[in-house]
Protein backbone atom coordinates (compact mmCIF):
# COMPACT_ATOMS: atom_id res chain seq x y z
CA UNK A 1 0.00 0.00 0.00
CA UNK A 2 2.76 2.05 1.44
CA UNK A 3 4.55 1.71 -2.49
CA UNK A 4 1.57 2.29 -4.29
CA UNK A 5 1.42 5.10 -2.24
CA UNK A 6 4.49 6.97 -3.37
CA UNK A 7 4.65 5.12 -7.00
CA UNK A 8 1.19 7.13 -7.26
CA UNK A 9 2.86 10.68 -6.28
CA UNK A 10 5.21 10.13 -9.53
CA UNK A 11 2.03 10.05 -12.10
CA UNK A 12 0.72 12.59 -13.94
CA UNK A 13 -2.41 11.98 -13.87
CA UNK A 14 -2.44 12.15 -9.91
CA UNK A 15 -0.55 15.30 -9.21
CA UNK A 16 -3.22 17.04 -12.15
CA UNK A 17 -5.83 15.54 -10.20
CA UNK A 18 -4.63 16.44 -6.81
CA UNK A 19 -3.58 20.20 -7.88
CA UNK A 20 -6.62 21.21 -9.15
CA UNK A 21 -8.43 19.82 -6.17
CA UNK A 22 -6.42 21.32 -3.20
CA UNK A 23 -2.94 23.26 -4.53
CA UNK A 24 -4.39 25.19 -7.14
CA UNK A 25 -8.11 24.98 -5.85
CA UNK A 26 -10.20 27.24 -8.17
CA UNK A 27 -11.79 29.35 -5.94
CA UNK A 28 -9.23 29.31 -2.72
CA UNK A 29 -6.53 29.46 -4.43
CA UNK A 30 -6.58 31.24 -7.60
CA UNK A 31 -9.61 33.34 -6.70
CA UNK A 32 -11.41 32.15 -9.85
CA UNK A 33 -15.49 31.41 -9.91
CA UNK A 34 -16.27 33.37 -7.26
CA UNK A 35 -19.00 35.35 -8.65
CA UNK A 36 -21.20 32.34 -9.68
CA UNK A 37 -20.07 30.68 -5.89
CA UNK A 38 -21.21 33.55 -4.43
CA UNK A 39 -24.94 33.76 -6.04
CA UNK A 40 -25.59 30.22 -6.14
CA UNK A 41 -24.32 28.63 -3.01
CA UNK A 42 -27.15 29.54 -0.39
CA UNK A 43 -28.60 26.48 -0.97
CA UNK A 44 -26.67 23.34 -1.05
CA UNK A 45 -29.09 21.42 -4.20
CA UNK A 46 -27.85 24.50 -6.28
CA UNK A 47 -24.74 24.10 -5.15
CA UNK A 48 -24.74 20.55 -6.38
CA UNK A 49 -25.92 21.19 -9.40
CA UNK A 50 -24.06 23.96 -10.37
CA UNK A 51 -20.85 22.29 -9.49
CA UNK A 52 -21.68 18.95 -11.94
CA UNK A 53 -22.30 21.32 -14.41
CA UNK A 54 -19.10 23.16 -14.53
CA UNK A 55 -17.53 20.09 -13.91
CA UNK A 56 -19.16 18.61 -16.97
CA UNK A 57 -18.56 21.90 -19.32
CA UNK A 58 -14.94 22.24 -17.90
CA UNK A 59 -13.97 18.87 -18.87
CA UNK A 60 -15.47 18.69 -22.68
CA UNK A 61 -13.94 22.13 -23.60
CA UNK A 62 -10.72 21.45 -21.90
CA UNK A 63 -10.97 18.37 -24.22
CA UNK A 64 -11.71 19.95 -27.64
CA UNK A 65 -9.17 22.29 -27.08
CA UNK A 66 -6.73 20.25 -25.55
CA UNK A 67 -7.67 18.02 -29.24
CA UNK A 68 -7.34 21.05 -31.84
CA UNK A 69 -4.45 22.84 -30.09
CA UNK A 70 -1.93 22.76 -32.32
CA UNK A 71 -4.22 24.25 -34.81
CA UNK A 72 -5.57 27.37 -33.09
CA UNK A 73 -3.76 30.34 -34.35
CA UNK A 74 -2.80 32.17 -30.99
CA UNK A 75 -4.59 35.84 -31.82
CA UNK A 76 -7.97 34.24 -31.89
CA UNK A 77 -7.52 31.36 -28.95
CA UNK A 78 -9.02 33.76 -26.55
CA UNK A 79 -12.01 33.54 -28.90
CA UNK A 80 -12.09 30.37 -29.85
CA UNK A 81 -12.48 29.37 -26.04
CA UNK A 82 -15.39 31.70 -25.65
CA UNK A 83 -17.12 29.67 -28.94
CA UNK A 84 -15.98 26.34 -27.75
CA UNK A 85 -17.39 26.92 -24.14
CA UNK A 86 -20.55 28.47 -25.68
CA UNK A 87 -21.64 25.80 -27.88
CA UNK A 88 -21.31 23.28 -25.02
CA UNK A 89 -22.87 24.87 -22.66
CA UNK A 90 -25.96 25.70 -24.94
CA UNK A 91 -26.07 22.06 -26.43
CA UNK A 92 -25.21 20.74 -22.62
CA UNK A 93 -28.55 22.71 -21.52
CA UNK A 94 -30.48 20.99 -24.84
CA UNK A 95 -29.78 18.02 -23.95
CA UNK A 96 -30.61 18.80 -20.50
CA UNK A 97 -33.89 19.99 -21.08
CA UNK A 98 -34.93 16.87 -23.85
CA UNK A 99 -33.60 13.92 -21.16
CA UNK A 100 -33.91 15.29 -17.90
CA UNK A 101 -36.34 18.25 -17.57
CA UNK A 102 -36.74 17.84 -14.30
CA UNK A 103 -33.02 18.38 -13.54
CA UNK A 104 -33.02 21.38 -16.12
CA UNK A 105 -35.55 23.07 -14.41
CA UNK A 106 -34.40 23.20 -10.93
CA UNK A 107 -30.69 24.17 -12.56
CA UNK A 108 -32.56 26.94 -14.79
CA UNK A 109 -30.46 30.04 -14.95
CA UNK A 110 -27.49 28.45 -13.64
CA UNK A 111 -26.46 26.22 -16.79
CA UNK A 112 -26.06 29.60 -19.13
CA UNK A 113 -24.02 31.32 -16.58
CA UNK A 114 -21.54 28.41 -16.38
CA UNK A 115 -20.46 30.21 -19.91
CA UNK A 116 -19.32 33.45 -17.55
CA UNK A 117 -17.26 31.15 -15.54
CA UNK A 118 -13.84 32.13 -15.14
CA UNK A 119 -12.43 28.53 -14.44
CA UNK A 120 -13.96 27.22 -17.47
CA UNK A 121 -11.84 29.40 -19.39
CA UNK A 122 -8.94 29.68 -17.12
CA UNK A 123 -8.13 25.92 -17.35
CA UNK A 124 -7.95 26.21 -21.03
CA UNK A 125 -5.50 28.75 -21.22
CA UNK A 126 -3.39 27.40 -18.57
CA UNK A 127 -3.70 24.09 -19.27
CA UNK A 128 -5.65 22.42 -22.24
CA UNK A 129 -4.32 24.36 -25.09
CA UNK A 130 -0.60 23.02 -24.03
CA UNK A 131 -1.67 20.01 -22.70
CA UNK A 132 -2.70 16.27 -24.50
CA UNK A 133 -6.61 15.53 -24.07
CA UNK A 134 -6.56 12.76 -21.61
CA UNK A 135 -4.21 15.32 -18.90
CA UNK A 136 -6.59 18.21 -19.90
CA UNK A 137 -9.96 16.01 -19.13
CA UNK A 138 -8.51 15.13 -15.57
CA UNK A 139 -7.01 18.65 -15.17
CA UNK A 140 -10.70 20.06 -16.02
CA UNK A 141 -12.32 17.47 -14.13
CA UNK A 142 -9.98 18.24 -10.69
CA UNK A 143 -10.85 21.76 -11.04
CA UNK A 144 -14.59 21.27 -11.27
CA UNK A 145 -14.74 19.10 -8.45
CA UNK A 146 -12.05 21.96 -6.42
CA UNK A 147 -15.22 24.17 -7.49
CA UNK A 148 -17.58 22.08 -6.09
CA UNK A 149 -16.26 21.21 -3.11
CA UNK A 150 -16.00 24.36 -1.78
CA UNK A 151 -19.63 25.70 -3.27
CA UNK A 152 -21.21 22.81 -1.28
CA UNK A 153 -18.76 23.42 2.18
CA UNK A 154 -19.94 26.90 1.64
CA UNK A 155 -23.92 25.97 0.78
CA UNK A 156 -23.92 23.95 3.72
CA UNK A 157 -23.36 26.54 6.08
CA UNK A 158 -25.27 29.43 4.18
CA UNK A 159 -28.44 26.87 3.90
CA UNK A 160 -28.07 26.04 7.56
CA UNK A 161 -27.77 29.55 8.81
CA UNK A 162 -30.24 31.56 6.85
CA UNK A 163 -33.03 28.83 5.96
CA UNK A 164 -32.28 26.29 9.53
CA UNK A 165 -32.27 23.45 6.56
CA UNK A 166 -29.92 21.38 4.57
CA UNK A 167 -31.19 20.16 1.45
CA UNK A 168 -34.37 21.80 2.09
CA UNK A 169 -34.35 19.09 4.99
CA UNK A 170 -35.83 21.50 8.00
CA UNK A 171 -32.94 20.70 10.58
CA UNK A 172 -32.74 23.96 13.32
CA UNK A 173 -36.10 24.12 15.12
CA UNK A 174 -39.46 26.11 14.74
CA UNK A 175 -37.68 29.11 16.88
CA UNK A 176 -34.91 29.09 14.88
CA UNK A 177 -34.75 33.32 13.70
CA UNK A 178 -33.28 33.04 9.83
CA UNK A 179 -30.15 34.98 9.46
CA UNK A 180 -31.39 36.15 6.02
CA UNK A 181 -27.64 38.19 5.64
CA UNK A 182 -26.22 34.44 4.91
CA UNK A 183 -29.10 34.45 1.70
CA UNK A 184 -27.14 37.13 -0.09
CA UNK A 185 -23.89 38.50 -0.99
CA UNK A 186 -22.68 39.86 2.05
CA UNK A 187 -22.62 36.55 3.93
CA UNK A 188 -21.40 34.40 1.15
CA UNK A 189 -18.49 37.40 1.24
CA UNK A 190 -17.71 36.48 4.56
CA UNK A 191 -18.19 32.73 4.33
CA UNK A 192 -16.07 32.64 1.27
CA UNK A 193 -13.39 34.61 3.17
CA UNK A 194 -13.46 32.21 6.22
CA UNK A 195 -13.08 29.39 3.30
CA UNK A 196 -10.07 30.86 1.91
CA UNK A 197 -8.42 31.93 5.02
CA UNK A 198 -8.56 28.69 6.53
CA UNK A 199 -7.84 26.27 3.39
CA UNK A 200 -4.61 28.75 2.99
CA UNK A 201 -3.63 28.09 6.02
CA UNK A 202 -4.25 24.30 5.63
CA UNK A 203 -2.47 24.36 2.62
CA UNK A 204 0.31 26.60 3.73
CA UNK A 205 -0.45 28.84 1.01
CA UNK A 206 0.66 32.18 1.40
CA UNK A 207 1.19 35.14 -1.10
CA UNK A 208 4.50 36.87 -0.90
CA UNK B 1 1.90 37.74 -43.00
CA UNK B 2 -0.89 37.00 -45.62
CA UNK B 3 -0.35 33.72 -45.54
CA UNK B 4 -1.02 33.83 -41.10
CA UNK B 5 -4.22 35.88 -41.97
CA UNK B 6 -5.54 33.85 -44.53
CA UNK B 7 -4.78 30.51 -42.06
CA UNK B 8 -6.34 32.25 -39.11
CA UNK B 9 -9.72 33.19 -41.40
CA UNK B 10 -9.74 29.87 -42.28
CA UNK B 11 -9.61 28.49 -39.09
CA UNK B 12 -12.18 31.30 -37.73
CA UNK B 13 -14.61 30.35 -40.45
CA UNK B 14 -14.24 26.67 -39.94
CA UNK B 15 -14.92 27.14 -35.91
CA UNK B 16 -17.55 29.76 -36.61
CA UNK B 17 -19.37 26.49 -39.06
CA UNK B 18 -18.78 23.98 -36.84
CA UNK B 19 -20.16 25.54 -33.90
CA UNK B 20 -23.25 26.95 -35.73
CA UNK B 21 -23.24 22.70 -36.69
CA UNK B 22 -22.95 21.27 -33.53
CA UNK B 23 -26.07 24.38 -32.13
CA UNK B 24 -28.75 22.94 -35.40
CA UNK B 25 -27.77 19.60 -34.70
CA UNK B 26 -28.16 19.45 -31.35
CA UNK B 27 -31.36 21.11 -32.15
CA UNK B 28 -32.55 19.00 -34.55
CA UNK B 29 -31.90 16.32 -31.54
CA UNK B 30 -34.01 17.30 -29.18
CA UNK B 31 -35.94 20.36 -30.45
CA UNK B 32 -39.46 17.94 -30.33
CA UNK B 33 -38.41 16.23 -27.20
CA UNK B 34 -37.93 19.64 -25.51
CA UNK B 35 -41.63 20.57 -26.91
CA UNK B 36 -43.20 17.71 -26.11
CA UNK B 37 -42.12 18.15 -22.26
CA UNK B 38 -43.09 21.65 -22.45
CA UNK B 39 -46.78 20.21 -23.19
CA UNK B 40 -46.34 17.15 -20.73
CA UNK B 41 -45.32 19.50 -17.76
CA UNK B 42 -48.12 22.18 -18.54
CA UNK B 43 -50.59 19.35 -18.68
CA UNK B 44 -49.36 17.16 -15.11
CA UNK B 45 -49.43 20.52 -13.77
CA UNK B 46 -52.81 21.51 -14.25
CA UNK B 47 -54.13 18.01 -13.19
CA UNK B 48 -51.87 18.20 -10.31
CA UNK B 49 -53.24 21.49 -9.25
CA UNK B 50 -56.51 19.71 -9.46
CA UNK B 51 -55.22 17.23 -6.80
CA UNK B 52 -55.23 14.02 -9.42
CA UNK B 53 -52.83 11.36 -8.50
CA UNK B 54 -50.74 11.04 -11.36
CA UNK B 55 -48.46 7.80 -9.80
CA UNK B 56 -50.60 5.28 -12.08
CA UNK B 57 -51.07 7.42 -15.49
CA UNK B 58 -49.60 5.85 -18.25
CA UNK B 59 -51.19 8.01 -20.71
CA UNK B 60 -51.50 11.38 -19.68
CA UNK B 61 -52.76 13.23 -22.85
CA UNK B 62 -55.58 11.04 -22.85
CA UNK B 63 -55.97 11.62 -19.18
CA UNK B 64 -55.76 15.21 -19.11
CA UNK B 65 -58.37 15.20 -21.75
CA UNK B 66 -60.49 13.25 -19.88
CA UNK B 67 -60.59 15.48 -17.00
CA UNK B 68 -59.78 19.11 -18.35
CA UNK B 69 -62.16 20.60 -19.97
CA UNK B 70 -59.69 23.64 -22.15
CA UNK B 71 -62.11 27.02 -22.85
CA UNK B 72 -60.73 29.09 -25.39
CA UNK B 73 -61.72 32.96 -24.92
CA UNK B 74 -64.21 34.42 -27.19
CA UNK B 75 -63.18 36.16 -30.58
CA UNK B 76 -63.49 40.07 -28.85
CA UNK B 77 -60.28 39.21 -26.53
CA UNK B 78 -58.16 37.52 -29.29
CA UNK B 79 -54.97 40.41 -29.10
CA UNK B 80 -54.44 38.39 -25.41
CA UNK B 81 -55.86 35.44 -25.73
CA UNK B 82 -56.01 32.77 -22.84
CA UNK B 83 -58.06 29.23 -21.93
CA UNK B 84 -59.62 28.45 -18.74
CA UNK B 85 -58.77 24.83 -17.76
CA UNK B 86 -62.02 23.26 -15.88
CA UNK B 87 -61.88 20.22 -13.77
CA UNK B 88 -65.01 18.07 -15.36
CA UNK B 89 -65.63 17.03 -12.19
CA UNK B 90 -65.22 19.72 -9.37
CA UNK B 91 -65.69 22.66 -11.85
CA UNK B 92 -62.37 24.42 -10.46
CA UNK B 93 -60.81 26.68 -12.92
CA UNK B 94 -57.15 27.03 -13.47
CA UNK B 95 -55.66 29.79 -15.52
CA UNK B 96 -51.97 30.41 -16.32
CA UNK B 97 -49.89 33.80 -15.43
CA UNK B 98 -47.19 34.74 -17.67
CA UNK B 99 -45.23 37.58 -19.14
CA UNK B 100 -47.87 39.26 -20.85
CA UNK B 101 -49.56 40.21 -17.34
CA UNK B 102 -46.41 41.18 -15.35
CA UNK B 103 -42.67 40.05 -14.36
CA UNK B 104 -40.58 38.97 -11.87
CA UNK B 105 -37.89 41.00 -10.28
CA UNK B 106 -35.03 39.72 -13.05
CA UNK B 107 -37.78 37.83 -15.26
CA UNK B 108 -40.85 36.22 -16.22
CA UNK B 109 -42.59 34.09 -13.70
CA UNK B 110 -44.49 31.78 -15.37
CA UNK B 111 -47.20 29.30 -13.51
CA UNK B 112 -51.32 28.56 -12.68
CA UNK B 113 -53.59 29.76 -10.82
CA UNK B 114 -56.16 27.73 -9.68
CA UNK B 115 -59.32 28.80 -8.10
CA UNK B 116 -62.38 27.00 -6.97
CA UNK B 117 -65.22 26.95 -8.74
CA UNK B 118 -66.96 30.44 -7.09
CA UNK B 119 -63.64 31.62 -8.71
CA UNK B 120 -62.56 33.51 -6.31
CA UNK B 121 -60.71 31.03 -3.93
CA UNK B 122 -57.17 29.87 -4.35
CA UNK B 123 -57.49 26.13 -4.49
CA UNK B 124 -53.67 25.95 -5.58
CA UNK B 125 -50.58 28.01 -7.28
CA UNK B 126 -48.03 26.31 -9.55
CA UNK B 127 -45.16 27.61 -10.70
CA UNK B 128 -42.98 26.70 -13.84
CA UNK B 129 -40.37 28.70 -14.40
CA UNK B 130 -38.85 32.19 -13.27
CA UNK B 131 -35.69 33.73 -13.01
CA UNK B 132 -36.06 35.28 -9.71
CA UNK B 133 -32.56 35.40 -7.36
CA UNK B 134 -31.87 32.13 -5.72
CA UNK B 135 -32.11 31.57 -2.13
CA UNK B 136 -33.89 34.68 -1.89
CA UNK B 137 -36.57 35.35 -4.64
CA UNK B 138 -36.52 31.94 -5.98
CA UNK B 139 -38.25 30.96 -2.88
CA UNK B 140 -41.87 32.01 -4.94
CA UNK B 141 -41.44 28.18 -5.76
CA UNK B 142 -41.24 26.94 -2.27
CA UNK B 143 -43.90 24.77 -1.36
CA UNK B 144 -44.07 26.51 2.13
CA UNK B 145 -45.19 29.78 0.23
CA UNK B 146 -47.12 28.37 -2.61
CA UNK B 147 -48.84 26.71 -0.07
CA UNK B 148 -49.61 29.65 2.16
CA UNK B 149 -51.50 30.90 -1.22
CA UNK B 150 -54.08 28.13 -0.81
CA UNK B 151 -57.80 29.23 0.94
CA UNK B 152 -56.80 33.00 0.16
CA UNK B 153 -59.33 35.00 -1.84
CA UNK B 154 -58.28 36.95 -4.98
CA UNK B 155 -61.21 39.83 -4.43
CA UNK B 156 -61.07 42.70 -3.93
CA UNK B 157 -57.74 41.89 -4.36
CA UNK B 158 -54.89 39.77 -3.19
CA UNK B 159 -51.81 41.40 -0.81
CA UNK B 160 -48.54 39.90 -0.41
CA UNK B 161 -46.83 42.08 2.64
CA UNK B 162 -45.12 41.67 5.97
CA UNK B 163 -46.70 39.88 8.51
CA UNK B 164 -48.65 42.17 10.95
CA UNK B 165 -50.92 41.11 13.76
CA UNK B 166 -54.15 41.99 12.58
CA UNK B 167 -53.68 40.55 8.90
CA UNK B 168 -52.95 37.08 9.88
CA UNK B 169 -56.39 35.85 9.45
CA UNK B 170 -57.62 38.08 7.01
CA UNK B 171 -58.75 35.96 3.72
CA UNK B 172 -56.60 39.03 1.52
CA UNK B 173 -53.57 38.69 2.82
CA UNK B 174 -50.55 36.37 2.12
CA UNK B 175 -47.01 37.11 3.81
CA UNK B 176 -44.65 37.88 1.94
CA UNK B 177 -41.06 35.95 1.46
CA UNK B 178 -38.08 37.16 4.22
CA UNK B 179 -35.50 38.73 2.42
CA UNK B 180 -37.21 38.90 -0.98
CA UNK B 181 -39.94 41.90 -0.61
CA UNK B 182 -39.70 43.32 -4.43
CA UNK B 183 -40.29 39.49 -6.07
CA UNK B 184 -42.96 39.25 -2.82
CA UNK B 185 -44.78 42.70 -4.66
CA UNK B 186 -44.00 41.68 -8.31
CA UNK B 187 -46.09 38.42 -7.92
CA UNK B 188 -48.94 39.80 -5.75
CA UNK B 189 -49.10 42.53 -9.10
CA UNK B 190 -48.83 39.49 -11.55
CA UNK B 191 -51.65 37.27 -9.76
CA UNK B 192 -54.21 40.13 -9.32
CA UNK B 193 -53.48 41.56 -13.34
CA UNK B 194 -53.57 37.31 -14.24
CA UNK B 195 -56.64 37.21 -12.34
CA UNK B 196 -58.05 40.33 -13.43
CA UNK B 197 -58.08 39.74 -16.52
CA UNK B 198 -59.81 36.44 -16.71
CA UNK B 199 -62.37 37.34 -14.38
CA UNK B 200 -64.15 40.05 -17.01
CA UNK B 201 -63.64 37.42 -19.63
CA UNK B 202 -65.32 35.12 -17.45
CA UNK B 203 -67.86 37.24 -16.24
CA UNK B 204 -68.77 37.96 -20.04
Amino acid sequence: MKKFLIRLNYQKWYNVLRDGIARNNPIVVTVLGICSSLAVANMVENAIAMGIGVTLVTMLSSAFIALIRNLIPSQVRMVTYMVVISTFTIVFEMFLKALTPDIAERLGAYVGLIITNCIVMGRAEAFAVKNPVRYSTIDAFASGMGYTFVLIMMSLIRELLSNGSILNIQLLGENWINWTIFAIAPGGFFIISLFIWGLRVWLKYYEE
Amino acid sequence: MNKVYSKMLVFVLIMGSSAGLMLVGGDLLTGNQIEINQINLKQRTILQSHDYDLASVTDLASYYGEKIEVIEAPESYKDLPVYFYRDRESEDITIAFDKRFGSGVWGPIVGYLTLESDFMTIKSVAIISQKETPGLGAKVTTAVFLNSLVGKQMEPRLVIDKIQADTIEDLNYVTSIIGATRTSVAFQNLLNTTYGYHKTIWED
